[in-house]
């Protein structure tokens, strides 16, 4: 296990190359390689995204999991290339169907948009117009897309409507949101995000403006539509509660860097990573007795504008050692198939990656945090073996 | 008490309903825009109990719509011809004329509702083109921020910084006196001023998630502007159009005082003013009557843009 092996080996379950090549175009949904994005502030570039790669199958589920300011939310909308008109740079590769979306003009962009990919947002107190009547927010993308005529439109919105479980779908059509509850306006907010059947779903964080009845209807819902539409989804969360059951992968993100990727069982029962582990502690459970303290994630996620040095999770982590604060680790794969991580020292006793700091001198400290960051990317391997020597 | 019994409750929604489609009418009269309705149809439907525009503003609104109609009807409606010379000069109020007559013996009160035709010509003409231009470049301004807001912004100050009276006075003398000249070049000097506030306005709006909602459903930038956006801006564009509009009225009057609005034969608010002018010590009606109605009116279109801005406002924080 060399520096310069890993990521190679990490990336190679990502890249289509393992797949019986005629099957990648019915398989391969999303691919997404080396995705970096920077948002230019006054205190200087703020990577929110950072060298982040994942694969997506037609009809799967992939969470996203990470605590505020992540970048999970960014991730999510740097896919899709939903970014603020100024300021942000987007680098690496998005490729949807096998079209790159990086650098696609705005118009083609927006073509995809709402018709193959969607977006279900955080907040739907926020997220449909105040003073629109939701009947024209759901006609709106079918009349855009699909030509639809007014009528044909109102038919189909009335028919989602009834889809998501609203009642008296003809009486809400014509109402506002304001005239809604939360549950229902994020089930409208759904039939607008599913009206013309993308193949993509991005669902940001649906059910955090939600009381927990409600998530859990709002997710079956979720999970069922996807079921029936065979539509790929991506779950942004900070809930490892609510990936558990509904996604196929996870990926734990922190700092802008995906920390530790698996299958959905494989993270349960095999996790490598402490804040994987430390995130997993958080939820609170039913069987602990009354009063029984929760615990939470020492201190707070780093300024993404000043990351500390090596790993970013080292101050928070309660197993970290000298060579966590120095060098970032790369993502490696753990013994389990389809299983990364990204630690010095993982969980369960096995053996993490082999730190190039023994063969650097210390004083050249710059240089190794700018290779160890590099190499925590799978796809720029090259610096890393640079480092090697 | 009785106001609260059930009985009364259908009264109240009646009422509403009207007041509604009455605010409808007018802003549709006042600015042009359809959509419009959308905003107050909101209110119309509002289960929470709710707030009165009360009767002053209906008042006001009545009084305007009155002024609207005499200016449109000036010509259809019984009235003697405003330039006819009659005989009795300087007369006061009287049944044969009810407000009198000028130094000519021409009747005050035909000259004062045909008059009305120049200041709402003027007043809610140009704050219409000062809100197709500075209101679709403050929408795009605020909506797109960066590069585009600069230059937009940079553009706004140099007109602004023009003294706008004194660059009126110089285009329309060179121009020419006629009405729709007059429009324009104030629609034009009005258009940063909205501008501004329009701008003002779409900041906010454009950032909230629903318009990143839109935008993620593949809205075109002009479709979120107007689909989105717009919708959200229209009682701020609505109650400040209501002040423009008063302004511009007076600016009016200013010009027509100083002699270079339309032509001094035309009935206007502003040169009966100028007219009476010089009759000020033997008869004062002259000038009283005009002065007395434009005052009113801009009473009135000032009452209302306060309303309705109050109104929306609380509304806003209710959203």
């Amino acid at each position: 296990m060399t520096p310069d092996g890993q990521p190679r080996h990490g990336r190679s379950h990502l890249s289509p190359d393992d797949y019986p090549s005629e099957a990648d175009e019915e398989r391969v949904l999303l691919e997404v390689r080396d995705l970096r994005t920077t948002f230019r502030t006054a205190r200087g570039p703020l990577r929110a995204v950072d060298g982040v790669s994942l694969s997506l199958d037609r009809g799967k589920t992939l969470g996203v999991v990470g605590e505020s300011g992540s970048g999970k939310t960014v991730l999510s909308r740097s896919i899709m290339g939903l970014l603020p008109l100024q300021g942000v740079e987007r680098s690496g590769s998005v490729l949807f169907e096998g079209r790159e979306l990086v650098g696609l003009p705005p118009k083609q962009l927006r073509s995809l948009w709402g018709a193959r990919i969607s977006m279900v947002f955080q907040d739907p107190m926020t997220s449909l117009n105040p003073v629109v009547r939701i009947g024209r927010q759901i006609t709106e993308p079918l009349r855009e897309h699909l030509d639809m005529d007014k009528a044909e439109a109102k038919a189909t919105a009335i028919a989602l409507l009834s889809q998501v479980g609203i009642p008296s779908p003809e009486e809400r059509f014509s109402a506002y949101p304001f005239q809604l509850s939360g549950g229902m306006r994020q089930r409208v907010m759904m039939a607008v995000a599913l009206a013309c059947a993308p193949r993509l779903l991005l669902a940001d964080e649906p059910t955090t403006g939600l009381d927990v009845t409600v998530q859990a209807q709002i997710l079956d819902l979720l999970t069922s539509l996807q079921e029936e539409r065979n539509m790929a989804m991506i779950l942004v969360t900070h809930d490892l509660g609510v990936v558990a059951t509904r996604t196929d992968d996870i990926a734990v993100m922190y700092a802008g860097h995906i920390v530790e990727q698996a299958p959905t069982k494989t993270l349960f029962s095999a996790m490598a990573m402490p804040y994987t582990e430390a995130l997993l502690e958080s939820i609170p459970r039913l069987a602990d007795p009354s009063h029984t303290r929760l615990s939470a994630i020492e201190g707070r996620p780093p300024n993404l504008l000043s990351l500390p040095k090596g790993c970013p999770f080292s101050p928070r982590c309660r197993y970290a050692k000298d060579v966590c604060f120095e060098q970032r680790p790369p993502l490696v794969p753990a013994p389990e198939p389809e299983h990364l991580f990204a630690c010095w020292f993982p969980l369960g006793g096995r053996r993490g990656p082999t730190p190039a700091a023994s063969s650097e001198p210390a004083m050249d400290g710059d240089q190794s945090v700018i290779d160890g960051q590099r190499g925590a990317s799978p796809a720029a391997s090259a610096p890393a073996e640079q480092s090697a020597p | 008490m009785s106001d609260l019994d059930s009985p009364a409750a259908g009264a109240a929604t009646g009422t509403d309903a009207r007041a509604v489609t009455a605010v409808a009418k007018t802003r549709v009269e006042e600015t042009a825009e359809p959509e419009l309705e959308t905003a107050t149809a909101l209110d119309e439907e509002a289960p929470a109990p709710k707030k009165k525009l009360g009767w002053f503003f209906w008042f006001c609104v009545a009084w305007v719509v009155i002024v609207i109609l005499a200016a449109a009807l000036a010509d259809v409606l019984p009235l003697q011809d405003p330039t006819y010379i009659g005989i009795s000069q300087n007369s006061g109020p009287s049944l044969a004329h009810w407000l009198g007559t000028d130094d000519l013996g021409r009747d005050i009160f035909s000259r004062l509702v045909h008059g009305a035709y120049v200041s709402v010509v003027v007043g809610f003409g140009s704050i219409a083109i000062g809100l197709a231009i500075g209101g679709t470049l403050g929408m795009i301004s605020g909506f797109r921020r960066g590069l585009t807001d600069t230059i937009i912004n940079a553009g706004s100050y140099v007109l602004l910084a023009f003294p706008a009276l004194v660059a009126l006075i110089a285009i329309v003398s060179f121009w020419g006196h006629q009405l729709w000249k007059i429009t324009i070049v104030i629609g034009i000097f009005s258009a940063p001023l909205l501008f501004r506030v329009i701008r003002a306005a779409t900041l906010p709006v454009a950032t909230r998630e629903f318009v990143l909602a839109a935008r993620a459903l593949g809205a075109s930038d002009r479709r979120v502007l107007w689909r989105e956006v717009f919708p959200n801006i229209a009682p701020a564009v609505v109650s400040f159009g209501l002040i423009g509009v008063a302004t511009v009225i007076v600016l009016e009057g200013s010009l027509a005082f100083l002699g270079i609005s339309v032509n001094p034969q035309i009935p206007s608010w502003g040169n009966m003013l100028n007219e009476g002018r010089s009759n000020l010590t033997t008869n004062p009606w002259i000038t009283l009557w005009p002065a007395l109605a434009m005052f009113l009116f801009l009473l009135a279109l000032n009452l209302m843009g306060d309303r309705l801005r109050q109104h929306f406002d609380v509304t806003e924080v209710k959203l």
